[in-house]
């Protein structure tokens, strides 16, 4: 009786509020945690006057992660993100461009226009501020002219894109209802849409039912498969819930694979057959609602709707994942955005204030890797050289490009992005940096531009290191480089000479990592 | 140990329930049908009186489109050819893209060893043109069967709806496409004809899913089964109707009563009429 007692009366976990944080690990300084919060939620180098100001003023840094998120780069960036979360920036779908009748030169853009369809949604939501929950819910979609071409939707005008909404019945359930998050999470005739109701619970809800333990060993022998399904305990403990969310997509239900008139329309009248194959009806986790119309409002009074965006937020801007340990600090962040109606932008910037943002590498912190989205606009805005072959963009994609190679993801083979530089990324931004660097010296981007002004080498390669890396040069460095370009400027010119220094600038680990 | 239990439990609590009350809950949408028992009843006989999709009209537009090519475009007979998958223009001015398959099967009918049935099934993939530019697409199948008692006596047929098809210069209501997975099975003989409709579909922009089995001695009325019927707010409705009568009552989903409705189903019994002349 003692030792329960003892159990009961030992030190309770401490409120939220006043748990222990892990140990504060080094924080960045100013100038370099400004730069990263312009990569993380703009995918670009901040200016030398920014970095000048966080310099003289590190409280400035969250004011410009403010006025970052007002940027129209803001919204680009949030897909970039998702991306690597949601996987629908694959390089092939079922459909192919020959199937609405285009040419091989619209592949990239075929693929790139149909998986970022739910990821410009979701960042269209956040970016405009809009509650989460419209993620679920909302009657519209975002489009561009290629989709407004090919599927049932009536697109608002304009360039790029824009708002649009289906014209086929579908229900207003926001990124549930796009054809993009479908036709990357297809299904087949016997998983009947159990597979996107997992990637439903797994993006928005964290719970990966991949990830349960299964066992079969003190189960019957399974003779009909769609019998135990139903009926033993042991596939009930995921079948009881996962088959009832599926039982909401059967207007996406595809009576043939392959096929565009199936898969480009949604088909009211098959949300009647998800009782025929599943025997059982649209339901949410124990609750019966009338099917997808309903779900984003269930998902709504889901608390793991709410924890799974502070999380997936977390891990997104962390670029780790979180675990138990983080809870004390992310548990008032979840409080915070549940309170103020669930909008995004006030949530990242918790988490952006946090230590565990700013922590600066260490051996405890892994060391961030620009990714491949990052690296390309970073290399557009200093160098105007966009990396494209046959008009597919070279780091988006794999099918002719080098996004994996450079530590991206691709949604079906690599779905996590690579932490740590490797073989193919350390060649794949060799040759980046190169090209990147000719492209400058042409007079291209911010570099090209402040090219023309290069009449004291030592003072254009401190400022260059500056906004590369947002690191001041050491004496010791500078002298380097210095020397290095006066002897290269002698031997073959100072264009080459400047071609050189940028293109080992451009692929300092202190320029690659972030 | 139920102390022990409860203290535990106590511990959980405090730190993983979360008051759903204090969640920003959407409001919950579809409280509103937009169909009362009048307006169904008025919606649906409209459908209904335009006739009602048939796997046998199917088929003979699968033969009619294939038949427009020329001798190379689609380059078979029953089927596109597979090289011309990416697409082919036939001199007659048809375009024709895609795959099909057509296949004629003879064997024992499942339902009735007995009978010998004769089915035949086109599977297609495709999207076709015609010179002035109307489309008949697919992707599905349509499958008719006959089942025959000695002396190729027919006794039942058998037909799927399966997938999508639309052919706009149809003068029927595959012009607006016919969408879903309906099983037709049509049997019995003399007054006792019977036609069985099971699964879903949607055609002339109605979606229904029907267990109904209507009855040729009850003038075409279901003699069993029921009819769901999705209104223009998505949700869906079921009619109930009494044996023989025509008439039940209509039901939300929720199972409140809307009315009664009255519809007659004779036009999709037209529909059938050539498998059903040949039940005589």
């Amino acid at each position: 009786m003692i030792w329960i007692w003892l159990a009961c009366t030992a030190p309770q976990p401490l409120p939220v509020d006043s748990a222990p944080v892990a140990q504060t690990p080094p924080l960045l300084e100013a100038p370099r945690l400004l730069r990263r919060v312009s990569l993380d939620l703009r995918g670009v180098l901040p200016p030398e006057h920014e970095l000048d100001a966080v310099e003289e003023d590190p409280s400035l840094v969250l004011d410009y992660s403010v006025q970052y998120m007002a940027d129209p780069l803001f919204e680009e960036r949030l897909v970039q993100l998702f991306a690597e979360r949601w996987w629908t920036r694959v390089d092939t779908f079922d459909i192919t461009p020959n199937d609405y009748g285009l040419g091989a030169d619209q592949n990239f853009e075929f693929a790139r226009s149909i998986g970022e369809e739910p990821l410009r949604l979701l960042a269209y939501v956040i970016a405009q501020d809009m509650p989460w929950t419209t993620a679920v819910s909302a009657d519209w979609t975002r489009a561009d002219p290629l989709l407004e071409s090919m599927w049932p939707l009536e697109r608002d005008p304009g360039e790029g894109w824009q708002t649009a909404r289906y014209i086929d019945g579908r229900p207003a359930a926001g990124v549930l209802a796009t054809n993009g998050l479908w036709w990357r999470y297809t299904t087949t005739d016997s998983n009947m849409n159990r597979s996107r109701a997992a990637a439903i619970s797994r993006l928005l809800l964290c719970a990966d039912y991949l990830g349960r333990p299964i066992s079969f060993s003190e189960s019957q022998e399974v003779v009909e498969v769609e019998d135990a399904v139903r009926n033993d305990p042991y596939c009930l403990a995921c079948h009881a819930t996962i088959d009832p969310l599926a039982a909401n997509l059967f207007g996406f239900w595809w009576l043939t694979l392959y096929s565009r008139v199936e898969e480009e329309s949604y088909h009211p009248e098959r949300e009647s057959l998800a009782q025929d194959y599943l025997g059982v009806g649209p339901g949410y986790f124990g609750q019966s609602i009338a099917g997808l119309e309903e779900l984003g409002w269930a998902m709504s009074g889901d608390p793991r709707f709410y924890s799974c965006a502070v999380e997936s937020s977390a891990e997104l801007l962390w670029r780790r994942p979180v675990g138990l340990e983080d809870r004390a600090r992310l548990e008032p962040v979840r409080e915070q955005f549940v309170r103020q109606g669930a909008h995004m932008q006030p949530m990242f910037q918790e988490l952006i204030a946090a230590p565990e943002y700013q922590a600066a590498p260490s051996e405890q912190v892994q060391v961030r890797l620009l990714s491949p989205s990052q690296l390309d606009s970073v290399l557009v805005q200093l160098t105007d050289f966009e990396w494209t072959q046959a008009s597919y963009m070279q780091l988006h994609n794999d099918k002719k490009g080098y996004r994996v190679l450079a530590g991206g993801v691709d949604g079906y083979a690599v779905t996590q992005a690579q932490t740590r530089p490797g073989l193919t990324w350390a060649l794949v931004t060799e040759r980046i940096a190169q090209t990147a660097a000719s492209s400058a010296v042409e007079g291209g981007g911010q570099l090209g531009q402040a090219l023309e002004s290069v009449d004291a080498p030592r003072d254009w390669i401190a400022g260059l290191i500056w906004q590369l890396t947002a690191e001041r040069p050491s004496q010791d460095e500078l002298d380097a480089l210095e020397q290095a370009y006066l002897e290269f400027s002698e031997a073959q010119g100072p264009q080459a000479a400047q071609e050189l220094l940028l293109s080992v600038l451009l692929r300092d680990p202190r320029f690659l990592s972030y | 140990m139920i102390w022990l239990l409860a203290c535990v439990t106590a511990e959980l609590d405090s730190e993983t329930v979360v008051d759903s009350a204090s969640l920003p809950w959407l409001e919950r949408p579809n409280s509103e049908r937009a169909w009362g028992a009048e307006q169904t009843e008025q919606a649906v006989q409209g459908t209904l009186n335009q006739g009602f999709p048939s796997p046998w009209v199917g088929l003979d537009l699968y033969f009619f489109a294939l038949q427009q090519g020329d001798a190379s475009c689609p380059g078979l007979p029953e089927q596109i050819a597979p090289h011309n998958l990416q697409g082919c223009a036939a001199d007659t001015g048809w375009y024709y893209s895609g795959m099909s398959r057509f296949s004629r099967e003879i064997q024992p009918w499942e339902q009735e060893p007995t009978l010998i049935l004769e089915a035949e099934q086109a599977f297609g993939d495709f999207s076709l043109l015609d010179p002035s530019g109307q489309r008949f697409e697919c992707g599905g199948h349509q499958e008719t069967a006959v089942a025959l008692a000695e002396g190729r006596v027919p006794t039942a047929f058998v037909g799927e709806h399966k997938g999508t098809y639309l052919w706009e210069g149809h003068d029927g209501v595959y012009r607006e496409g016919v969408s879903g997975q309906l099983q037709v099975q049509i049997d019995g003989s003399g007054s006792q004809r019977r036609i069985t409709l099971s699964g879903a579909l949607e055609y002339l922009g109605q979606p229904l899913h029907s267990s109904l089995s209507l009855s040729e001695a009850c003038g075409w009325a279901p003699a069993s089964g029921s009819l769901q019927i999705r209104d223009p707010s998505g949700a869906w409705l079921i009619w109930t109707p009494s044996p023989c009568t025509g008439c039940g009552p209509l039901v939300d989903e929720n199972g409140k009563e809307l009315g009664q409705v009255c519809l007659d189903l004779a036009p999709v019994a037209g529909s059938f009429q050539r498998q059903l002349d040949a039940l005589q």
